[in-house]
């Protein structure tokens, strides 16, 4: 009689796949604890936002049709027809929203704490690129729901680059799939929504997490270490795990108790209604475009802002290099009080866009 | 002395030779197929009767793809503007109690002439022709 037992089963996967191995890598592998390690949970968290993204999405997808003449009326149907279906999309946006927050409070913390120092340059940089990828889904699904807002939010955002010379012109193109927001654009948006910028994300987020694995948690500059670090598994992934959690339970609750709501339906030929603002974590960007005057000195203003934030953005990337002293493991006062003065420009201009 | 390169090396430089050349017109079609093709509207619209114009009155019809902005002035005169704001793009609109031309997104303000008064609009609104043919008044692109 043929007759098969667990163990005989257990073994035939124990040879076939690396298990052993990978516990035991899974096993040795310490995390440092030192007064900063609450700072560590924002990674994982952004983490478990975009697999919230990926679920959801999928989900909405299902119902969701990327035309003008059909999308806002599918969304509709989502909230009003299909079951559960307010719930889905609250969810999908709040964790949007959520998971840029703690994708930006992620990147603040590593920042202060230079946590870019060698050897892990690359984890910066792959996750610079992972919020450009973040914040073009923002951008892209912002306009799915084919409301009013969505329709200016990206009528205005895609207009942003035009003032920049030369090429300025073709970037808008290129986003809008023509001179005017259509069917194009919005086709362009919802494929670089669902296809596109989720598997270059993928992709980073494989690397940034394989390198946190290689390389392992840094301890920040002149930090010291408490005496007993704790074991990366189970003991660090199941606290990051109650962590999860219970973000899980406070995405619902949120979601649950303020639904996220529809604006009227698009009109092209509708003059623009009062208080058009694109989402918080585009503010800054917007606020400073709105002050700015036409002409500074011998420049066309906007183009000029347009340049200073590409600028800043290389600088984030490249910062890993600026930063000599961080490579000898010193403390860089300099730097660190340059990231908290933009960061407090950038705050305050949040705040100032919400008070106009 | 350079030994000359066996059959297989020879091959192999060939096929490398290909594949890169072959790259560049695939590539350039790939960059040429996201830019869209120019498909401008050029042509005219009808937008109604003489008598249906009322004085001091604006409102936005569609000439191909994109909004125009069609006002009639105190004194009866029709004239239309693209009513994309030159700032930022959003969809202008007349305001019949000050006579001028309001964008609501960041405030600029168009003298009834399509010149920038105030707000961030640094270039005038595009003017867009407009005839009266048989009673008929209708829009052309410009
Ligand atoms: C694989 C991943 C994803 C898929 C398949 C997906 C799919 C979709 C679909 C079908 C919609 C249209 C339905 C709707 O508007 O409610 C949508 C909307 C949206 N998505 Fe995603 N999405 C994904 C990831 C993300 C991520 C990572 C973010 C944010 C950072 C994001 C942000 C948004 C936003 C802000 C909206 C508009 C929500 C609204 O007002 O309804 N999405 N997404
Ligand atoms: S788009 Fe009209 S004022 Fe900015």
């Amino acid at each position: 009689m043929f007759y098969i037992n667990r163990a005989t089963v257990v073994e035939w996967f124990r040879n076939r796949l690396p298990v052993d191995t990978l516990m035991e890598h899974l096993t040795s592998k310490q995390v440092p604890r030192h007064r900063h390690s609450i700072w560590y949970y924002f990674g994982g968290l952004t983490l478990f936002f975009f697999i919230v993204q990926v679920i959801t999405g999928i989900l909405l997808m299902f119902y969701y049709r990327p035309t003008p003449d059909h999308a806002y009326e599918s969304i509709l149907f989502i909230m009003n027809e299909v079951r559960y279906g307010w719930l889905i999309r609250s969810t999908h946006s709040w964790a949007a929203n959520l998971m840029i927050g703690t994708l930006f409070i992620h990147l603040i913390s590593v920042f202060f704490m230079q946590a870019y120092r060698p050897p892990r340059e690359m984890m910066w940089i792959s996750g610079v690129v992972l919020l450009g990828l973040v914040l073009g889904f923002g951008f892209t699904g912002y306009l799915l729901p084919w409301d009013e807002m969505a329709f200016y939010a990206t009528q205005i955002g895609t207009e942003i680059p035009k003032s920049i010379p030369i090429v300025g012109e073709s970037i808008m193109v290129l986003l809008r799939g023509g001179q005017e927001i259509g069917s194009a654009t919005l086709t362009r948006m919802y494929s670089l929504h669902v296809v596109v910028l989720p598997l270059a994300t993928l992709l980073i987020v494989g690397l940034h997490l394989f390198l946190n694995q290689y390389y392992g948690v840094s301890t920040p500059v002149k930090t010291t270490k408490r005496k007993n670090s704790i074991q990366f598994f189970p003991n660090y992934m199941l606290r990051d795990l109650r962590v999860w959690l219970i973000a899980f339970l406070a995405l619902l609750s949120v979601a649950m108790i303020y639904p996220w709501g529809l604006g009227e339906e698009a009109d092209i030929l509708k003059p623009a209604p009062e208080g058009i603002k694109p989402e918080w974590y585009f503010l800054p960007l917007y606020q400073t475009l709105k002050i700015v005057p036409p002409r500074i000195w011998y420049f066309d203003g906007e183009a000029l802002v347009n340049i200073v934030f590409l600028f800043g953005g290389i600088l984030l990337i490249v910062l890993p290099f600026i930063d000599r002293r961080s490579r000898n493991k010193e403390r860089n006062i300099f730097i660190k009080v340059v990231g908290l003065i933009i960061l407090i420009y950038l705050i305050g201009m949040t705040i100032f866009a919400y008070m106009d | 002395m350079q030994k000359k390169p066996d059959r297989r090396t020879v091959l192999n430089r060939i096929l490398y030779l290909w594949a890169a050349v072959t790259s560049v017109p695939i590539i350039s079609s790939i960059i040429r197929f996201i830019f869209p093709p120019a498909r401008a509207f050029v042509g005219s619209k009808v937008i109604g009767t003489v008598d249906e114009m009322q004085p001091n009155t604006g409102k936005v019809v569609q000439l191909g793809e994109r909004p125009v902005i069609v006002i009639t002035t105190k004194d009866g005169e029709p004239i239309a503007y693209g009513a994309n704001c030159t700032h930022l793009g959003c969809v202008v609109r007349y305001r019949e109690e000050r006579g001028d031309i309001y964008c609501a997104c960041h405030g600029s303000v168009f003298n009834i002439e399509g010149q920038p008064v105030s707000g961030p609009a640094s270039r005038p609104l595009e003017e867009i022709p407009i005839k009266i043919e048989n009673d008929q008044v209708s829009i052309t692109t410009a």
